[in-house]
């Protein structure tokens, strides 16, 4: 016996249409990034506060080795131990290896290999606003700062606000 | 877009597709981005069985027909939606 045939439909998604699995998120990221596209979605958490909020928008770029990662640099990357995708900084790196650390966060994520980044972030948007691009000077001295672990409290005191109970920063296409 | 029977479309080269969970998603690169803050597409199971026709080398009508052999409906009103989705997906840049 035939299946019922039922009408076709396509149906345009936003914000928080789909709730994807992380690892399945990672794919569609990682396919966008072969293309060597850029990939954009609402960032979820507050690790990476101030300088990813809750709800801004993340445009991450494809890895090139034009431009090679750098401390400061912040990239989203599948975590060493919970598998899942996650946006933090860059607070060491060697030839093979990275250590990142959310910017709100006491304690790095461990070591992990390079090939663990996804891609790096190049502009976080804020409503119409557009609150960061690249990695500059700044970043690189956030990174040193975030290293040795002064970086939640000089941040409170440079911005004014309690340091938030951190949640990881990950996505929310 | 009008939509030739006879023609055989394709997915363009400017979209990422995957299948997650069972549920097609389609991020179309706008520019080079893929925006899924505010732009991606999914179909329903209908959807990607034509979806999963789309090949280039099959025409609409030979999908319509392939579709009418495994479904319960008359080749014209598969035809009919065949022609609809590919219509729409032309429209939104998804396929060429």
């Amino acid at each position: 016996m035939k299946p019922p045939w039922r009408k076709a439909v396509v149906e345009r998604k936003s914000g928080c249409g789909l709730s994807l699995f992380s690892e399945d998120f990672g794919e569609l990221l990682v396919a966008v990034m072969k293309k060597g596209g850029s990939f954009r979605f609402k960032a979820r958490g507050t690790s990476m506060h101030p300088f990813i909020q809750d709800g801004d928008v993340i445009t991450l770029s494809a890895l090139s080795s034009m431009r090679p990662l750098r401390a400061g640099d912040v990239i989203a990357m599948t975590h060493p131990e919970s598998g899942k995708i996650i946006v933090h900084r860059i607070i060491r790196k060697t030839a093979f290896q990275l250590q990142t650390k959310g910017d709100n966060i006491r304690t790095p994520d461990g070591m992990t290999s390079l090939d663990t980044a996804l891609g790096r972030v190049i502009q976080v948007r804020r409503g119409e606003r557009i609150v960061s691009m690249g990695t500059g000077p700044k970043d690189m001295l956030v990174a040193l700062f975030s290293r040795l672990g002064l970086l939640p409290s000089r941040l409170s005191s440079l911005f004014n606000q309690t340091p938030q109970t951190p949640n990881p920063i990950t996505h929310n296409p | 877009m009008k939509v030739n029977l006879r023609a055989a479309y394709r997915p363009s080269g400017n979209i990422v597709a995957r299948t997650i969970d069972g549920r097609l998603i389609i991020v179309p690169l706008t520019a080079g981005v893929g925006k899924l803050d505010d732009d991606l597409y999914t179909v329903n199971e209908t959807g990607k069985e034509i979806w999963d026709l789309l090949d280039g080398k099959r025409t609409v009508k030979d999908i319509a027909v392939r579709l009418a052999e495994r479904f319960e409906a008359s080749l014209e009103e598969i035809e009919a939606d065949v022609e609809a989705l590919v219509g729409e997906l032309l429209d939104r840049g998804i396929l060429v």
